[in-house]
């Protein structure tokens, strides 16, 4: 799975430079509510990286080499999960550094970014197996229909009440990611294993 | 032990069926996988790699079934080539270095870069830039610097010039100096598999037409031009396959069932795979 992560990180980094500074000027512009966007546009590496997958037929050596399904599969999701949190880290960054210039806080800003991971994962689980069945072009419409659900979701949580209420809880949405994102990863498993 | 062994394989698509094949590949031999576009080669690649699942049947590299676990651990002793580099166009030569020696355990640095030396590839130049030829040396370079024991090569010197050709198959060669060593590749251009191949497989619509030693082969077969009249005084056990010109026909014919008479022409692989591929007129 090792190399798995090396070639994916050495396509995505060098394909995808221009992402690392959208995601810093998002924060500054765009404020706060645009965590989830941010967040899901670096959960989406993993959507990137299985397109070029396809483009250069990649995928279709890897299973010929000593490769075990599982380990396609899972280097796939952990590229999305720590692309997400790069993308929650440099947004949280950028946040702070205008909560220092415009002397404001960033606890709300932290609060949506901690939901907005949840969201990227929801968005990897129900992404990625239909991303291994049908390939990423088809697939490419749940991650537009995510983008348009999570800057709803950013707008929605702009008011401190419905946010204070997603506060509250925050084990029952962990609990509840982590179920999906678990047999998301077996159907990918299984869609994976001929 | 065989390298490869397939029983009984049967795989279906929509408009299209690998029907009923086996064929084996003795451990130490080159094996030319020949047909048509469209005849299978490419399926039975990815059978033998399981890749795809068989309809029916059963196949085993070096004695283990490819449907086992243990297949995986195995795929560590096999180099695989197919039609395109398969690599991301972004990376480079090192970059490869660096994924192959994440994957494979025996990876040896040393005899990559004497490959990528052998074959003049550029170093830091992105494999996008490369031409057809170069990415099929840093494909072929990448498939043999884990000394693998097989190698398994679906259609990879189809598109590329005589040249790169013949220096590709001269590294085939020498892969195969190795007793050990075997080789399975699949192409259309017979004339690659003459030069190099020990047994030839022939695919043809899905269907298994021969397996053979290429020598016994080419004792075996030959091609006989005859006029209308001679034709008919062929013995009617000696006619494989038989096309009419407007001489006469032009007949493969059994070597050992004509006499005297009948005198037969220099033929290659490429005339007995293409009269074998004539199935109507017998």
């Amino acid at each position: 799975m090792k190399a798995l992560l090396i070639k994916d990180f050495l396509v995505v980094t060098r394909q995808m430079k221009l992402v690392l500074l959208i995601i810093p000027l998002i924060a500054i512009t765009g404020g706060s509510f645009m965590a989830p966007v941010a967040v899901i546009m670096g959960a989406a590496f993993t959507m990137t990286a299985m397109g070029f997958d396809e483009q250069t037929k990649w995928d279709e050596l890897a299973v010929m080499m000593p490769y075990t399904p599982n380990a396609l599969v899972l280097s796939k999701y952990l590229l999305g999960y720590i692309w997400m949190l790069i993308a929650a880290v440099l947004f949280i960054l950028a946040q702070a550094v205008t909560s220092v210039v415009t002397k404001s806080s960033i606890s709300d800003s932290l609060w949506l970014v901690f939901y907005s991971i949840l969201a990227g994962s929801l968005f990897i689980s129900v992404s990625t197996p239909v991303f291994f069945r049908y390939g990423t072009q088809k697939g490419r419409l749940i991650y537009f229909c995510f983008i348009a659900v999570a800057v709803s979701l950013g707008t929605l949580l702009k008011n401190s009440s419905a946010l204070e209420l997603l506060c509250s809880a925050p084990l029952i949405f962990i609990v509840i990611t982590l179920i999906i994102s678990i047999i998301s990863l077996s159907i990918s498993v299984r869609i994976k294993k001929v | 032990m065989n390298a490869i062994e397939l029983n009984n394989v049967t795989k279906s698509y929509p408009g299209f069926t690998l029907d009923n094949v086996s064929f084996s590949l003795p451990t130490g031999t080159i094996m030319g996988l020949v047909g048509e576009n469209g005849a299978g080669k490419s399926t039975a690649i990815k059978l033998i790699m399981n890749a795809i699942k068989p309809d029916s049947g059963s196949i085993s590299v070096f004695g283990v079934s490819n449907r086992s676990s243990e297949f995986t651990k195995l795929k560590q002793n096999i180099g695989v080539v197919l039609d395109e580099a398969c690599f991301p166009g972004i990376l480079n030569t090192d970059d490869i270095d660096k994924i192959m020696k994440a994957t494979y355990i025996n990876w040896d640095r040393d005899a990559y870069e004497k490959y990528i030396k052998h074959f003049d590839l550029p170093r830091g130049k992105k494999i996008q830039d490369f031409s057809r030829g170069m990415k099929m040396k840093l494909a072929i370079a990448a498939a043999l610097s884990h000394h693998p024991e097989l190698l398994i090569l679906d259609e990879a010197t189809s598109g590329l010039d005589p040249m790169i050709r013949d220096e590709i198959l001269d590294v085939f060669n020498d892969f195969t100096r190795d007793e050990g060593h075997s080789v399975l590749l699949s192409s259309h251009i017979i004339s690659d598999l003459e030069k190099i191949c020990d047994y030839i497989t022939f695919l043809h619509k899905g269907k298994l037409m021969l397996c053979e030693e290429k020598d016994v082969l080419l004792d075996k077969y030959a091609v006989v031009k005859l006029s209308r009249e001679n034709f008919s005084a062929l013995p009617e056990d000696a006619l494989i396959r038989r096309k009419e010109t407007s001489y006469g026909y032009d007949a493969l014919v059994l070597k050992n069932k004509i006499n005297s008479a009948f005198t037969p022409e220099v033929t290659s692989l490429e005339d007995i795979i293409l009269f074998m591929a004539k199935e109507e007129n017998k």
